[in-house]
């Protein structure tokens, strides 16, 4: 984290503002990126291929629940438990030890934690679709770093998606992505205007419709294809 | 003079009492299919680079068109050798599967379009995997699956009781799964397929592996279960002393396709007509002539003579022999289930 602190003085080389941005703000965004990151599913390709490749999938898929719930619950475990052990605790020492632009609004924190499980809907999503795919490849290491370096970029965890050229952000900002770090972040920073909020949680509640559907109809065909291993 | 079945038991058998199948139909299963495509990569670097783009399928009927119908209260032993079709049959019951062809009704609900309406309806266990969390200890795994079958509170104590009892597992219920031994976490498996009282039971090898004392425990089981619960059962083993003692009824799937189905005393009654006459005289025997058997190994003063039940009853084998020498010992050995689906899976069922 402190690497990515930084990095990111040094990138503004002086200057208090970039791009309309102050540096305080950037450097909060970074921080604050490193301490949610924990909370969000990103293992699920690793896992459920695990599974697929043990044939042990063969339980889950006749459980008297979705696949996609039983998922949902292990993963909101695991983060809780990642809250308590990662979040938390960086938190903390980043609020003892370093000068950040964090707001002091309650209304922006509660826009910022309802926006930020909004959040964990979206990327547990994309998580679960790009996972499927197992059904599909056995050899699941090329989705698995496509997905990564995918989320990794166009979600904002590093580099804060205001810097990007023009044309490459106004793709970047209607892809789902986004909405995984950048939206609930530049809540918290203020990059997102108070007005704009309620239209920012549309945007994530409208790509958590399309994700939804889109996974609910790939698990029903990818299920029917479906070759359990091993005996 | 005793007469002993050659294992040291008395002739006359008293047959356990099964539990009467009703006359509804748990279990309906009506020209069922499933093929598996196989890729076929072919030999060689140009075949196989042909093959990424214009993929070669080989088509693998792993169940081709079997039919049969199963009622309430029923033990099925469910046979094959391996890879006749076993597992992919309990796959397609549990709806995890979806059939190529064919219909499959389980208490009513097709299980591979409802698999919600399914799961909580039958239990299975499969001696090769665990549905246990593996970190997690035995009772919180219970936990769980409490949770998620909405077992009421009342039930899920008094089954967990019943199970736990009968099982004996009480000293390692606070284990994690991973530290347990294969015996422990089969048992555990087993409460855990039961918890939610499913009326049909799907066991898929659940004695492999298992030391001799622990396996008579859970046929035992099996078959308490089924008398006070009325539990319907398929059980799918190699071992076939485990169907002889709890199955009734038998069906035998080879090569995907059904080739027997029918009861044990029924098969025994087509089958098993060659019977072992062994017999043991006071003297040495010389010359022996008979005419209904075979004589087929001796030793001194000990005869080894097979015949066939149809030809010759065993008394009046008995008697001819005992006409001109004294016989000290005499034992019969009849073919049992184990022999004669032995026999099937060497020879198939057209040469029987």
């Amino acid at each position: 984290m402190l690497v990515f602190r930084y990095l990111w003085i040094a990138l503004y080389a002086g200057r208090e503002v970039f791009a309309g941005v102050t540096i305080e703000q950037t450097i909060t965004y970074i921080t604050m990126s490193m301490v949610i990151n924990p909370l969000f599913p990103n293992s699920l390709i690793p896992e459920v291929n695990a599974r697929i490749r043990s044939g042990n999938v063969l339980f889950d898929i006749a459980r008297p629940m979705h696949y996609s719930n039983l998922l949902f619950f292990q993963t909101v475990g695991k983060s809780l438990a990642r809250f308590f052990t990662s979040s938390l605790p960086l938190f903390i020492f980043i609020c003892l030890t370093m000068k950040t632009a964090l707001p002091t609004s309650v209304l922006i924190w509660s826009a910022f934690l309802i926006s930020l499980i909004l959040s964990f809907f979206i990327a547990f999503l994309i998580d679960f679709i790009a996972s499927l795919s197992g059904f599909w490849i056995t050899e699941i290491g090329g989705i698995r770093f496509l997905k990564w370096s995918m989320t990794d970029v166009l979600s904002g965890a590093y580099i804060p998606l205001w810097i990007f050229p023009p044309a490459f952000k106004k793709v970047v900002l209607i892809l789902p992505f986004r909405a995984i770090h950048y939206t609930p972040l530049s809540i918290l920073v203020g990059k997102i205007d108070v007005h704009q909020i309620p239209s920012e949680f549309g945007f994530q509640l409208i790509w958590i419709a399309i994700l939804f559907s889109l996974s609910s109809l790939f698990y029903a065909s990818v299920v029917k294809k479906l070759a359990v291993q091993g005996g | 003079m005793i007469i002993t079945n050659g294992k040291g038991y008395p002739v006359i058998v008293v047959k356990d009492c099964y539990f009467e199948g009703s006359s509804k139909n748990m279990i309906k299963v009506d020209n069922l299919s499933k093929y598996f495509k196989v890729s076929q990569p072919g030999k060689g670097i140009s075949d196989k680079v042909k093959n990424l783009f214009i993929p070669q399928y080989k088509v693998i009927k792993a169940v081709d068109d079997i039919s049969f119908h199963i009622k309430k209260g029923e033990i099925i032993g469910y046979l094959g050798p391996n890879g006749a079709g076993k597992s992919t049959t309990i796959k397609l019951l549990t709806g995890v599967l979806f059939p190529t062809a064919g219909s499959i009704k389980v208490n009513g609900i097709t299980p591979y379009k409802n698999r919600k309406e399914n799961a909580y309806q039958v239990g299975v266990v499969y001696g090769q995997r665990s549905q246990l969390w593996w970190d997690l200890p035995l009772i919180d795994s219970f936990e769980i699956l409490e949770a998620m079958y909405k077992i009421p509170e009342s039930q899920y104590k008094d089954n967990l009781e019943f199970l736990i009892d009968l099982m004996q597992m009480q000293d390692f219920l606070n284990q994690p799964v991973r530290k347990l031994s294969l015996g422990q976490r089969m048992r555990g498996d087993i409460v855990a397929s039961l918890l939610h009282d499913p009326p049909i039971l799907y066991l898929d090898e659940p004695t492999i592996g298992m030391d001799v004392v622990s396996k008579n425990k859970m046929l035992q089981f099996i078959k308490d279960l089924n008398h006070q619960k009325g539990t319907t059962v398929i059980l799918t083993t190699h071992n076939l002393s485990d169907v002889e003692k709890i199955c009734p009824r038998i069906i035998i799937i080879d090569k995907g396709k059904i080739i027997l189905d029918d009861s044990q005393a029924e098969i025994l009654n087509r089958f098993g007509k060659q019977r072992l006459l062994i017999v043991e005289f006071e003297n040495e025997v010389k010359d022996i002539n008979l005419s209904k058997g075979k004589i087929v190994k001796k030793e001194e003063n000990k005869l080894w003579i097979q015949f066939n039940r149809d030809h010759i009853s065993s008394y009046d084998l008995i008697t001819s022999l005992r006409k001109h020498r004294s016989v000290k010992e005499i034992s019969i050995q009849e073919e049992n289930i184990e022999s004669i689906v032995t026999k099937i899976y060497e020879r198939g069922i057209e040469k029987y």
